[in-house]
């Protein structure tokens, strides 16, 4: 079977103030149909403009280099043409805040039929009956009630649920779904993750989740690829990262998560900020910030390579994997108590 | 659980006393005829100085209205507020008792990126707190601005910087240090680590566990987040719809969780082996928002 | 980097700025288009203060061997009917013709910002009597409310600049305070309150410098609208009386048409259509800069 999205050195640079910023640095990624890759990373790692790139969203001005295909098709020598009829059928997205990607003066009803009566030809009353469908299928109560609603009369949980259902309609392949859930409380976000598991399940869609949580990422996800400073550190099986982080950066993000379970007297941290693309220099993107730095860390950008089961970007990974890890735990409470400035 | 005192004016031990707070958004509401909306039914608590509460709840539980009550900014429908033996469930009548009522409570936004004047550099903010809530010279002032930016891990060439030109931490450094110019009893955080990055999370929560042991502050901290909760808190009320469901100390409540509404919000916690249909006690998928 | 010293408490709270940051910083804001625009508006108001150093004649001498004469050495702009020196008349006239507009835009926002401060920062029955009141006065078209001061205190200057003043400032203050409750509810501005700092402290120290480009950006434009109307005014014979020299005064010069020097009339207009563009077209650059800044 051939993968479904590839994306191959994957470069993208927007102009900032007359001069171009690199905010992707090199991404490959692949994904075969049906399976779900989550994309982790804090803010300015690249993750949403990596989703952008891919639907052909990115500002004005932009550079972007490197293939990006979908489905056997080369995107960057797509027309903007071509890119719409993709979006309208084959890739959907959801956005991290529904209640901005929703047109407030137009009932639900007419924001879910809109793109099928006026896109794609769909009687109004059939493309009414579908828009009800799919909303039984977000788990709306009452689909024909909330047909006629307005955006502000729903909370943003259902709102969510209505963006999902607008993705359905149009029965895609693939989904982006940027951050959707870190605007909901965590129980709503828990209803919307279990949703949009089942719905993956039943309708064998492939998705590209990006967050910043990495329990939750390992929650939807069958894939993990943890994104740093523009670049993807680490690719690896979504039950692997979370009991055996193999780039140092996902394992500081690991232990740096505040625990729900016990209190700590100092809560393991990483020194320093997060860097943006731009700001890397000769050497890893993370060295200043990483406990195993060494001097060719520095120096030379580490390649990715296959470690164990994972595609890892890290000088000393084959070394780690081989009984370092766990003299590194060790390590990271005394960093924890030495390192307090940032 | 510090106990809630009879006559919480005379208890100046106490850093914050609340007594059957009660805040209700009405006049839309009762315009169209409905009842009053209760955002805040009821709640009170106690913090001994130096004492951490949190207050947990999601959207519409009513915390961020008791942080703005708390603070002065929204003013109680009814119960009683007490700062250091102070009552405050008034507003401040003159100047002087406004910048008393700022000198004992201060508080920490959300939003580093707008909780600062985009035109005030790290000093001048700074210098303002100090102006307004000490009698110090100005070189005092100085002296005690560098203490206060070493105290919350910047350095002093952050003390130029606008505040577009710091990360989204170093400007909730700022605002803590802002918070703690004037030395206050207890300093109310509004999901002050929420928009952090997780790296820079940790780093904020050990600050401010640190800071707390080192000046004796009380926290009110108010969050979704239960982890994050644990962390930083001694005690926790734990508020659905306005109302406290469970309260009282951290382990005890998030350990072994009495009520329904906690089980659920620790249960939607991601974690490893994690489940979301496991999230149960599902009463409220309609369309409709009450 | 030099560790903290007491200057600077003080230069954080004045920003005192050098010349060429200056020029750098407006470049940046205007743009060079901008730039000129504003270079010409600043080349006219110095030479209508230095006018009795610049203008070669005093605007009334007249010169009776040289009556309409068509530009030369000694008439670099030539006559008018009375043999009066056109560019002098519109060196001097560009006293009169800025200090009004000057005026009226001042009396406006001195008096709009406070207005739109007090109502964004108490909001709720004060907001509403405030914006009401306002309404009120915008209803009431400016020309006609100058006629009626005219009407009451005879034609002038000063009339007429007041009666604009009140006129314009209802849509100042509207605009402003649409900025200013933006701002007011930012979290730094309950960070004020929290901590206690005074309403006018506030409002003076914070919330007003931070909408400073939509303020200037309301008094360029309503610069450019005083100069138009005040120049109407001038045309009416409400403003301004001849034979001052004016440029509304000048434009007002139908014998001039009429005997076949268009000239006469063309350089007041050429020279208030000039100064009207420039400044609105700076006023639309920091209008812009504020919606760029916002994004």
């Amino acid at each position: 079977m051939s993968p479904l999205l590839e994306v191959e050195h994957l470069r993208v640079q927007l102009p900032v103030g007359g001069e171009l910023r690199s905010v992707i640095r090199d991404v490959d990624l692949t994904l075969e149909p049906g399976e779900v890759l989550a994309m982790v990373g804090e803010s300015g790692s690249g993750k949403s403009m990596t989703a952008r790139a891919i639907m052909g969203l990115l500002p004005p001005g932009a550079e972007v280099g490197g293939r990006i295909a979908f489905d056997g098709a080369d995107l960057s020598a797509a027309s903007s043409r071509q890119l719409r009829e993709l979006r309208l059928r084959r890739i959907g997205m959801i956005f991290q805040d529904p209640r901005a990607a929703i047109n407030p003066v137009h009932r639900i009803g007419d924001f879910l039929t809109e793109v099928l009566v006026r896109e794609l030809g769909v009687p109004r009353s059939d493309a009414m009956k579908r828009a009800e469908g799919v909303l039984q299928e977000v788990r709306i109560r009452d689909p024909e009630h909330c047909l006629h609603q307005y955006p502000h009369e729903l909370s943003g949980g259902m709102l969510q649920r209505v963006m999902i259902a607008a993705v359905l309609l149009s029965e895609p392949d693939l989904i982006l779904a940027d951050e959707p859930t870190t605007a909901l409380d965590v129980t709503t976000q828990a209803e919307v993750i279990a949703l949009l598991s089942d719905l993956r399940r039943a309708r064998e869609l492939a998705m590209v989740f990006i967050t910043h949580d990495l329990e939750l990422a390992a929650a939807i996800s069958d894939r993990i690829a943890v994104m740093y400073a523009g670049s993807v550190v680490e690719t690896v099986a979504a039950a692997e990262a979370l009991t055996r982080p193999l780039h140092p950066y996902t394992e500081a993000l690991l232990e740096s998560r505040p625990d729900i379970a016990v209190r700590l007297d100092v809560i393991p941290q990483i020194s320093g900020r997060p860097i943006a693309a731009y700001e890397v220099d000769a050497g890893c993107p993370f060295h200043p910030r990483c406990r195993y730095a060494e001097e060719q860390c520095s120096l030379t950008p580490p390649k990715t390579a296959l470690v164990g089961t994972g595609l890892v970007m890290c000088h000393r990974a084959q070394e780690r994997l081989g009984g370092l890890h766990i003299s590194g735990e060790q390590n990271s409470l005394a960093d924890g108590l030495g390192a307090q400035a940032g | 659980m510090t106990p809630i005192p009879e006559a919480p004016r005379d208890r100046e031990d106490l850093a914050v006393v609340a007594q059957s707070l009660r805040k209700s958004f009405d006049t839309q509401r009762r315009r169209q005829g409905q009842p009053a909306l209760l955002a805040v039914d009821d709640v009170s608590f106690a913090i001994a100085r130096g004492g951490s509460l949190g207050i947990v709840g999601e959207s519409g539980s009513g915390k961020t209205t008791i942080a703005r009550m708390l603070t002065g900014l929204v003013r109680p429908s009814g119960g009683t507020i007490a700062v250091a033996g102070r009552d405050r469930s008034h507003p401040a009548r003159g100047s002087a008792e406004r910048r008393r009522r700022g000198h004992e409570l201060q508080m920490v936004f959300q939003d580093p990126y707008t909780s600062l004047d985009p035109r005030q550099r790290v000093v001048g903010c700074l210098d303002e707190a100090l102006r307004l809530h000490t009698e110090l010279g100005s070189k005092d002032r100085v002296e005690r601005i560098r203490e206060l930016l070493e105290h919350v891990g910047l350095d002093e060439r952050h003390a130029r910087s606008l505040p577009r030109e710091l990360s989204g931490g170093q400007r909730q450094r700022v605002a803590i240090a802002r918070a703690l110019a004037g030395a206050p009893v207890v300093i109310v955080l509004d999901e002050a680590v929420s928009a952090l990055d997780v790296s820079i999370q940790a780093q904020v929560l050990n600050l401010l566990n640190r800071l707390r042991a080192e000046t004796g502050v009380a926290y009110v901290f108010i969050s979704h987040n239960l982890a994050v909760v644990r962390q930083v808190c001694d005690d926790v009320l734990v508020l659905q719809h306005g109302r406290v469901v469970e309260s009282g100390a951290v382990d005890e409540v998030l350990d072994r969780p009495q009520h329904e509404y906690t089980r659920r919000l620790l249960a939607s916690i991601p974690t490893v082996g994690w489940d979301p249909h496991s999230v149960s006690g599902r009463a409220d998928v309609t369309s409709r928002i009450s | 980097m030099s560790t903290l010293e007491a200057g600077d408490l003080k230069s954080a709270r004045t920003r005192l700025l050098v010349a060429p940051k200056l020029m750098r910083r407006l470049h940046r804001r205007l743009g060079t288009t901008g730039m000129a625009a504003a270079g010409f508006v600043l080349l006219v108001a110095i030479a209508a203060v230095l006018a009795p150093l610049v203008a070669p004649y005093r605007p009334n001498t007249e010169d009776f061997l040289a009556v309409n004469a068509t530009p030369s050495g000694a008439h670099l702009l030539g006559t008018d009917e009375l043999g009066r020196d056109m560019l002098s008349r519109l060196i001097w006239g560009a006293r009169t013709s800025l200090l009004g507009p000057a005026i009226v835009v001042g009396v406006a926002t001195g008096i709009a910002v406070p207005l739109a401060a007090i109502s964004a920062w108490f909001g709720g029955t004060v907001d509403l009597v405030i914006s009401r009141v306002l309404d009120l006065i915008f209803a009431f078209p400016g020309l006609l409310l100058a006629i009626l001061v005219v009407a009451l205190y005879g034609p002038g200057l000063l009339p007429c600049a007041i009666a604009l003043a009140i006129a314009y400032m209802p849509l100042i203050a509207r605009v402003v305070r649409s900025g200013l409750m933006r701002e007011r509810n930012k979290a730094y501005v309950s960070a004020l309150d929290v901590q206690g700092v005074s309403a006018f402290a506030a409002c003076a120290r914070h919330l007003v410098p931070n909408v400073s480009s939509i303020i200037w950006a309301q008094v360029t434009v309503s610069f450019g609208y005083a100069l138009v109307d005040l120049a109407a005014l001038s045309f009416l014979g409400l403003n301004i009386q001849p034979p001052t020299a004016d440029w509304g005064v000048m434009v007002n010069n139908e014998t001039a048409l009429l005997d076949g020097h268009p000239l006469q009339v063309l350089y007041p207009c050429l020279v208030i259509v000039l100064c009207v563009t420039s400044i609105a077209y700076i006023g639309n650059r920091l209008a812009g800069d504020e919606q760029g800044a916002r994004r």
